[in-house]
């Protein structure tokens, strides 16, 4: 599903170059729910910007179902944001001024990808339907997540980005969101990739990932793998 | 036009209902500013047209000036015979008549009740036809005694045919008898018609009291109203050939000028193109205005809008589809703006126009414009604005 073919990425910061990862070529494999972890400042949302087509690497190539990622072609970003991705947040990044069901059908005010399967969706996730009237400033934070979730699934997405998806939330909350990204998972054939430096969530990964010497890795899940 | 996209442009509108309402209102004045100045300046212009229409195109009066403005004339007694024969004799006059008149110590009536003017003219039938002018009661002077009063003088002295008038000239009184009133001339602005012709007292320019005295002016009929510059120039050149006229007027800096309702109307048409001038530099000074104002708020907007744009963009709207939501915002406001302050400014516009009795305009375009230059000017700002989203980064979305 997602392809680092040689992909290394550095900061220049004045005369100082930090290397994020250096010539890294992995592939993370479709319907697996995969976590990159890692403590904080370690590049794993650099590698989810680039996979998100928010920056690109300085050299090699990734690849997302096929396409090439390029930040710098607005078009093939937008069809790929269109038809192939949907994002979610730590902070959710609702629309204040506009309805829960309004946040939730967003994407497709600009695009309609697939058939609306609004009500299949609050199923999925727990939702009440009289939730969808509400005004997104009334509703909790757990609640905020799983209509964020929604929003990213509306248009019917092959892959499922997540950055810190838990890190604004309780623990009880995590723990509803994991088990909500193992149902979507299974229920949708979906490919979920999330960032995250919770332990909880990185043992409820069928595969995970780390930066190690500034690889891009495959890693397994130990006591002693600094997450935070 | 995507029905979803406009729900989201007029709903991102009701956010920031007080600074929205501020930028309608400033187009509101804008266009408000614009729709007075274009139909008070429409309607200027008709009246000032209006205020020429009795005088007749073709008729041409030669008097004396100088030559840098020649509707800055001046009546001087130093045309003869001879110079209403050179005017006649001028290419493209088809006829002309002289105007005679000399001041006389008083005028009376009435054992010694004072009329106003002090000037006794001498005119022929052929000056009155010429400038399109009645005799509304009686008849031209035939004898030496009868003389033709304005209609003003007949109405505040309630004179009329028969009535005597007492004249005196050089301390000896003369009677003289009422043969007709001229028809009352409105009064205006513009105008190559005398405007003492309302207060005349004049005799038949061949009765003798008036017969040693020249002429004041002459009247010409132009055969071709579209040459009367021509015209006036020939004329002008036939008189340059009366030797004693040039003695006379020799070191004055006065010489013969022709002034025409052409002259007027060259004259008001380069007023008339000064002002249309200004009146597009302040539309495009207030259009100009209203815009940066709209741009400046929307620029605002967008800044505090910033995350938003950037959720917009991750959900995969395109730059096009995101512009168009701060575009329709700019339009709707302009269309509110425009509506409101074309309706005020004609309103307003037509209670000045009716307090100051110009013509009121009947121009639709006039009405209209105002209004588009409202639409355009917010379409333009916003689009302006909106390409600033452009440049929003989807990153702010994400913690480092």
């Amino acid at each position: 599903m997602i392809k680092f073919n040689g992909v290394s990425k550095f900061f220049e910061d004045g005369k100082e170059k930090r290397i994020i990862i250096d010539n890294s070529s992995i592939i993370i494999p479709q319907n697996k729910v995969s976590g990159i972890i890692g403590r904080s400042g370690l590049g794993k949302s650099t590698v989810l910007k680039m996979i998100l087509g928010l920056i690109n690497p300085d050299e090699g190539t990734i690849e997302v179902d096929g396409q090439v990622i390029d930040s710098e072609n607005a078009k093939s970003m937008e069809k790929l944001r269109r038809v192939t991705t949907g994002s979610v947040f730590q902070n959710f990044n609702l629309i204040n001024s506009l309805t829960v069901e309004e946040n939730i059908m967003l994407p497709r005010f600009f695009y309609e990808n697939g058939e609306v399967r609004i009500k299949n969706l609050l199923d999925l996730l727990g939702l009440p339907s009289s939730i969808l009237g509400q005004s997104v400033n009334t509703i909790s934070g757990g609640e905020k997540q799983r209509v964020a979730i929604a929003r990213a699934l509306i248009n019917n997405p092959k892959l499922l980005l997540a950055d810190e998806p838990t890190g604004n939330l309780d623990l009880k909350n995590e723990n509803s969101v994991i088990e909500l990204f193992k149902r979507i998972n299974k229920e949708l054939d979906l490919t979920i990739l999330l960032v995250t430096h919770s332990k909880n969530m990185a043992l409820n990964m069928d595969k995970l990932y780390t930066i190690s010497d500034y690889k891009l890795t495959e890693t397994e899940y130990e006591a002693d793998v600094k997450v935070s | 036009m995507n029905k979803k996209i406009k729900k989201l442009a007029f709903r991102d509108l009701k956010v920031n209902k007080k600074r929205n309402r501020l930028t309608m209102i400033s187009i509101l004045i804008s266009v408000f500013l614009i729709s007075m100045v274009m139909n008070m300046g429409v309607s200027f212009y008709g009246y000032m047209l209006s205020e020429m229409k009795i005088s007749r195109e073709e008729v041409l009066t030669i008097a004396f000036g100088n030559k840098v403005n020649s509707l800055n004339y001046k009546y001087l007694t130093l045309y003869t015979d001879k110079d209403i024969e050179l005017v006649r004799s001028a290419e493209g006059v088809k006829s002309a008549t002289g105007v005679k008149g000399f001041g006389v110590d008083s005028i009376t009536y009435d054992n010694g009740k004072q009329i106003i003017t002090s000037t006794l003219y001498g005119i022929d039938k052929s000056y009155l036809d010429n400038l399109g002018i009645k005799i509304s009661e009686g008849k031209m002077p035939q004898k030496d005694e009868e003389v033709l009063v304005g209609n003003s003088i007949s109405k505040a002295t309630k004179l009329g045919v028969g009535d005597k008038i007492q004249v005196t000239v050089s301390g000896k009184e003369t009677d003289f008898v009422i043969s007709g009133v001229i028809d009352y001339q409105e009064e205006q602005a513009f105008n190559t018609v005398p405007s003492e012709i309302n207060q005349m007292i004049a005799v038949n320019v061949k009765s003798k009291y008036v017969l040693d005295s020249k002429y004041g002016y002459i009247s010409a009929i132009a055969k071709d109203v579209n040459k009367l510059s021509e015209t006036g120039e020939n004329i002008c050149k036939k008189l340059n050939t009366d030797k004693d006229l040039k003695n006379a007027l020799d070191g004055t800096g006065i010489s013969p000028i022709v002034a025409s309702r052409k002259d007027v109307k060259d004259m008001l048409s380069t007023w008339f193109d000064y002002i249309a001038l200004f009146i597009i530099l302040l539309i495009l000074l207030i259009g100009t205005i209203a815009s940066i104002n709209i741009i400046n708020i929307f620029a605002i907007t967008i800044q505090e809008k910033h995350k938003d744009i950037a959720v917009y963009k991750i959900v995969g709207a395109s730059q096009k589809q995101v512009r168009l939501i701060y575009v329709l915002q700019s339009l709707l406001l302009g269309v509110k703006g425009s509506v409101i302050g074309t309706l005020l400014g004609i309103i307003f516009s037509a209670l000045v126009i009716t307090i100051l009795q110009w013509k009121n305009n009947s121009n639709v375009i006039i009405y209209v414009l105002p209004f588009v230059i409202g639409i355009v000017t917010a379409f333009l700002a916003g689009y302006l604005a909106s390409r600033k989203t452009d440049k929003v980064d989807v990153n702010v979305l994400m913690n480092e």
